[in-house]
């Protein structure tokens, strides 16, 4: 059974179709969001990561329609007048990015994390994307990605 | 899509009209709060869901020392509250931390947790042996201490957790919360909560459970009764967690065997004891 729900998505509000049983992250997808990636659907993974209301959460594990009135924001919706995302900025220049494949969903955990912590230690950030598997980069260049990106945007020297 | 049978949705506004969709709704229908565990079930059993998101039962409220914590509650919410940090030293926040991962802990609620007990729940036993007491509204409001909803076979049926009371901790109280799994995010292979009260140096009150035995936590009773009038010496928490290794009964499934469990029961009733009487407030009566 089919319906329609209202979800504002990167900043625009727009009617979206979802079956009932679909999850937030099947409707993302047929909705032109394609960073949101499709991994486990199991919730282990953190590849689906997007934010709902601002908290990052697995859009595999979320249902659709509960999810009527609500803001969600993707990887798409993170720039800026064409700038990038601090993180995303951090992410290249550190050399976070190798497959890409998991790269959305810890952009948006890490934009979660320093959205409630601008100083996190390097203990602080591993427990935050601990939730997002990444089988290339070993994590260290993520980490450091994410610490650079908090030093940025609290107006420091860029890493 | 996850629950393929899925005809119905409702979010009602209050618990009467809540209580009302579930009644009406027939076998197949279910109370969802975040709908984490329930979208991972993958149910065809599943064929209507009543969302208790709109009923107002996200909160935690500090009453007189004692805590009451709204069923909808996200995990994420209990852990960054003040009050629930304060609580015994923070043991619900060693607890909470070691539950899944950030993303899931930002949607899954404490009282889903309860409800859809899971044996290798880390809530569960923490709650169980904080005494902590549940309201449930079936028409009117209920309230039970929360081994209640764990006596019967079934699931909670007809009734919705509304709220969690945990009881103001008097003085001479500490609790720890153990957790051994095969990695930080997955679930326990075995875990373990205890709560003890002292007057002095004598243990006046125990409280141990052990979970993912792998069944639903239960009480390691005779490991409780042994330390009751006693000093908390290193000999009689050693005691006590022979005991518990001996009276709790263990399996076997992917995470671990039976014999491998019982060795973790000891393990964890021993660090969990020995936590518990390193946090006994200082405050003496």
């Amino acid at each position: 059974m089919s319906t329609t729900i209202t979800l504002t998505i990167n900043g625009t509000e727009r009617p979206v179709a979802v079956e009932l049983g679909d999850s937030l992250l099947e409707v993302l997808r047929r909705e032109g969001f394609t960073s949101v990636k499709h991994g486990c659907d199991t919730g282990d993974c953190g590849a689906c990561a997007v934010l709902l209301d601002g908290d990052a959460v697995d859009s595999c594990m979320i249902l659709a329609i509960s999810t009527d009135g609500r803001a969600v924001t993707t990887v798409e919706g993170v720039e800026t007048d064409g700038h990038l995302h601090p993180l995303q900025q951090a992410m290249i220049d550190t050399g976070a990015v190798q497959c890409g494949f998991c790269t959305p969903g810890t952009v948006m955990t890490g934009i979660d994390l320093l959205s409630r912590n601008t100083d996190p230690t390097q203990d602080d950030v591993k427990t935050a994307l601990a939730g997002n598997l990444c089988r290339c980069t070993g994590y260290v260049k993520q980490v450091d990605a994410v610490l650079a990106a908090a030093r940025q945007m609290k107006g420091g020297p860029d890493a | 899509m996850q629950l393929t049978h899925l005809q119905s949705y409702v979010r009602p506004a209050d618990l009467p009209s809540a209580i009302d969709a579930l009644r009406s709704g027939g076998r197949g229908t279910r109370l969802m709060a975040a709908g984490t565990d329930l979208v991972l079930s993958g149910s065809d059993e599943i064929t209507g869901l009543v969302d208790l998101g709109g009923l107002g039962l996200s909160y935690v409220e500090d009453r007189d020392g004692a805590l009451a914590i709204g069923a909808t509650t996200t995990l994420a919410d209990a852990l960054e509250n003040d009050a629930i940090r304060a609580y015994l030293g923070g043991v619900i926040v060693r607890m909470l931390e070691r539950v899944g991962t950030p993303l899931l802990r930002n949607a899954a609620t404490i009282g889903g947790n309860l409800v859809r007990r899971q044996p290798w729940s880390d809530v569960i036993p923490l709650f169980l042996a904080l005494d902590a007491t549940v309201t449930v509204f079936d028409g009117e409001h209920r309230t039970m201490a929360i081994g209640g909803l764990y006596e019967r076979a079934a699931h909670l049926t007809g009734a919705i957790l509304t709220e969690i009371l945990l009881p103001r901790p008097p003085a001479g109280a500490g609790a720890a919360f153990w957790k051994f799994a095969r990695s930080e995010v997955d679930v326990a292979t075995l875990n373990c909560a205890v709560r003890l009260q002292t007057e002095g140096d004598r243990c006046t009150g125990a409280r141990i459970y052990v979970g993912a035995t792998p069944r639903l936590a239960v009480a390691a009773s005779a490991a409780e009764a042994s330390l009751l009038g006693v000093d908390l010496s290193d000999d009689a928490i050693a005691a006590a967690a022979r005991s518990a290794a001996g009276e709790i009964e263990t399996g076997d499934d992917l995470r671990g065997d039976a014999a491998y469990r019982t060795r973790l029961v000891r393990v964890g009733v021993t660090r969990c004891l020995e936590e518990a009487r390193s946090r006994i407030t200082e405050v003496r009566l």
